[in-house]
């Protein structure tokens, strides 16, 4: 039962990592991102899958999407009807599924997805049909079933053999850091021992129109804390997480690939896509976060930023930053790979996740790109050319229109 | 933690008009409500679907700034959870309460969706990024947490008819791990053609309909409390809906013999037959229906039972705290 839940004895449980798979605008898989982000490469390009002419802005994160996806229990009818986005999902979530060694069985695995989007290329192409003589209804039930967030969670379930309850939070760009750290509270708690999580979206025409009309894109190239920056670049992705609790993993004997310790989540209620220019809530959920973790802001040894390249976002995360970190923040190593593979929106919480625990475990920190002059109001460091760092703790920030602000904490 | 959790509030938004009471007449009456006609695109037939009244006063919650542009899916969800949350607000305002906000959607802010979209194809060096920002998901819950001056948890959960319950699971969670002290749990739809048509693909001659519904869940003693919430029977491997919906109910040792709705049921007199298929917020107008009926003292304990469109099934129990029984 949902509730009540008897296996919640209110001890508290460890999270490990135990398997990550993710897909961004700079390859398939770790091996790649870890090259890429040490390296500090740039993914972000002209547009090509949908028509751009005719705006501001013309590049993004954009996928190459494998000729093949991996092997399931998908049926190949069934493969060749997903979106782009179920597609990016699936691919990552593969990846995960096999690092972690998980099997099909029986057990009640939860999962819980973040997406702001879903299958909206469906949507999309079914609001043209539906609008076009001579009016048609073929193909229409199909873009119907497909588009929905919970059709995208239960192929999973038919791709991995499993079954489970179903969270899908959309809480616009911090929805994938709320998967991960829903998923995290579920462990913790006792709730579950093992839980599917990640975050995901693919590029679409009226997202891209849509941060195009607010000028929120950059028509140069994104640089996060810089003090000529002009705007985000948007991107595409997924990252999945296979979580596990202490006991679970050491049952299976399961690498650990890093510990998340902490979670804040907080509402900033001053704007529905602006934040509180003195980002009190981005420190309220960084706070939360650490005192989760039993840890100080010292003890941060990386931070992955929101750092969305907005003036707006920046310079109330940058005030965030300094205040939370104090006196520390001088020595506070922090970065935004958004410069590099852009906002993926309800993917990027959990696939900035997996940037820091790929820095974690290599103990390097993910350079940004483009920034030549930083902002004054920025009393850290940014990361702006490929470093090796010894550190056992990575912040990520990830805030959304509507005042989702959410921060998570991962020890090495 | 005590894992005793009581129904606070509920409030409701529905073709029967703006409220639980007219909810609760309406399906007294047991007759289908009147449909409306919403134009469809250039060249098409109009959609009949159930739209909420316009107000015969128009709500002081709508003054505020962050409503201004907002659409109707936001303005029910603030109506219903202001309903819910009755005399809490003040002190949820002065900040002496951790609300929780949990809010379900379907079809969501489908309005916005489509009109912005259509300037897009239009040409989208024009189209108005006042449209943009009201087409996320959580548009209305955070314009409730705005309107309560609410900095708490505040969640969008996407899904089917069953998202509700779902909320509802997420609340007493966060309820009994005291991250928050009340949490309102609501869903929200709005009417639009583009869903009426979606929806005749799927079930031909179901009227769709707009509103929303809210629960205030909390832990102090109030006349009604959550008993149980089912594990979610997804459709997986073939499973039938109906045969999911037998499966989540079946997971209680004990029947809610006095008062048993379900989201299959289109007997004249149900909650579909006489509002309409509301999607997320049709799931949250069961559990209001429910409640309210325990609240009268109508039944003693009441069973909710929603086999969604597309996603899983999934059942619910609540119960008098004066009927001694308890699963």
């Amino acid at each position: 039962m949902l509730f009540p839940r008897p296996s919640a004895t209110g001890a508290s449980h460890r999270v490990f990592i135990t398997g990550a798979g993710l897909i961004t605008a700079l390859g398939t898989g770790w091996k790649v991102h870890d090259e890429g982000f040490r390296s500090g490469r740039r993914a972000i390009r002209p547009v090509r899958h949908f028509d751009v002419s005719r705006q501001r802005t013309q590049t993004a994160g954009e996928v190459d999407l494998p000729a093949q996806l991996p092997t399931t229990l998908l049926p190949p009818q069934h493969e060749r009807r997903l979106d782009r986005a179920a597609r990016l999902l699936l691919v990552a979530a593969h990846e995960a599924w096999h690092q972690a060694g998980w099997t099909r069985g029986p057990e009640n695995l939860p999962v819980v997805l973040g997406t702001t989007s879903a299958g909206m290329t469906l949507g999309e192409a079914y609001f043209r049909q539906a609008i076009t003589p001579p009016f048609r209804r073929s193909g229409q039930a199909h873009r119907i079933r497909h588009y929905q967030a919970q059709r995208q969670a239960l192929d999973l379930m038919d791709a991995f053999g499993f079954q489970g309850p179903t969270t899908i939070i959309a809480n616009a760009c911090a929805s994938g850091a709320n998967a991960i750290g829903h998923a995290f509270e579920l462990i913790r708690s006792g709730r579950a021992h093992r839980v599917l999580a990640g975050g995901y979206d693919g590029l679409c025409q009226l997202v891209f129109a849509g941060f195009d009309s607010l000028q929120a894109l950059s028509p140069t190239t994104c640089r996060p804390f810089g003090v000529d920056r002009d705007g985000l670049a948007l991107g595409e992705g997924a990252a999945v997480f296979c979580l596990e609790s202490e006991t679970s993993a050491r049952q299976r004997q399961a690498e650990r690939l890093g510990e998340v310790v902490g979670y804040g989540v907080v509402t900033d209620v001053h704007h529905l896509t602006q934040p509180q220019p003195e980002g009190l809530a981005a420190l309220a959920a960084m706070k939360a976060a650490c005192t989760q973790a039993g840890i100080t802001a010292g003890q941060i040894g990386y931070l992955n930023a929101h750092g969305t390249g907005t003036v707006h976002n920046d310079r109330a995360e940058a005030a965030a930053i300094n205040q939370w970190a104090g006196s520390t923040a001088p020595a506070l190593r922090v970065s935004s790979t958004k410069s590099s593979i852009g906002h993926l929106l309800g993917a990027a919480g959990a696939v900035e996740v997996l940037v820091c625990l790929l820095a974690l475990r290599g103990q390097w920190l993910p350079p940004e790109n483009g920034v030549t002059h930083l902002d004054s109001l920025c009393r850290f460091p940014v990361v702006t050319a490929p470093q090796e760092h010894a550190f056992d703790f990575a912040l990520t920030n990830s805030f959304g229109f509507g005042g989702a602000n959410a921060s998570l904490i991962l020890r090495r | 933690m005590s894992c005793r959790l009581h129904i606070r509030g509920i409030g409701a938004v529905s073709p029967a008009g703006w409220g639980v009471e007219a909810l609760d007449l309406a399906l007294a009456a047991q007759t289908a409500l009147a449909t409306q006609e919403l134009p469809g695109p250039v060249g098409q037939h109009p959609f009949r679907v159930r739209r909420v009244p316009v107000p015969a006063r128009r709500p002081a919650f709508l003054t505020h700034a962050r409503l201004r542009r907002s659409s109707a899916v936001s303005h029910f969800a603030v109506a219903a959870a202001l309903e819910a949350l009755g005399s809490e607000c003040e002190r949820v305002q002065k900040g002496d309460v951790r609300l929780g906000i949990v809010c379900s959607v379907m079809t969501g802010g489908v309005n916005y969706s489509r009109r912005f979209y259509r300037e897009v194809l239009e040409n989208p060096a024009t189209a108005s990024p006042l449209l943009f920002p009201e087409t996320v998901f959580n548009a209305p819950a955070s314009h409730l947490a705005a309107v309560l001056g609410c900095p708490g948890r505040n969640y969008t959960l996407m899904g089917d008819q069953t998202a509700f319950i779902e909320g509802l699971a997420l609340g007493a969670v966060w309820l009994v791990q005291n991250e928050v002290d009340l949490c309102l749990v609501v869903a929200t739809e709005e009417a639009d053609w583009l869903t009426a048509e979606a929806l005749g693909l799927f079930e031909p001659g179901r009227v769709p309909a707009e509103g929303a519904g809210a629960l205030c869940l909390g832990r102090a003693p109030e006349t009604v409390e959550l008993i149980a919430i089912s594990e979610p029977v997804p459709y997986v491997r073939g499973i039938s809906s109906n045969a999911a919906a037998v499966a989540a109910r079946q997971q209680f040792p004990t029947a809610a013999d006095d008062l048993e709705l379900g989201s299959t049921d289109q007997t004249p007199g149900s909650v579909n037959h006489v509002l309409g298929e509301g999607f997320a917020a049709g799931g949250a107008w069961h559990c209001v229906a429910a409640v309210q009926a325990l609240r009268a003292g109508r039944a003693r304990r009441a069973g909710v039972t929603l086999a969604g469109s597309n996603h899983q099934a999934i059942a619910t129990q609540f119960q008098r705290t004066d009927f001694p029984l308890r699963p």
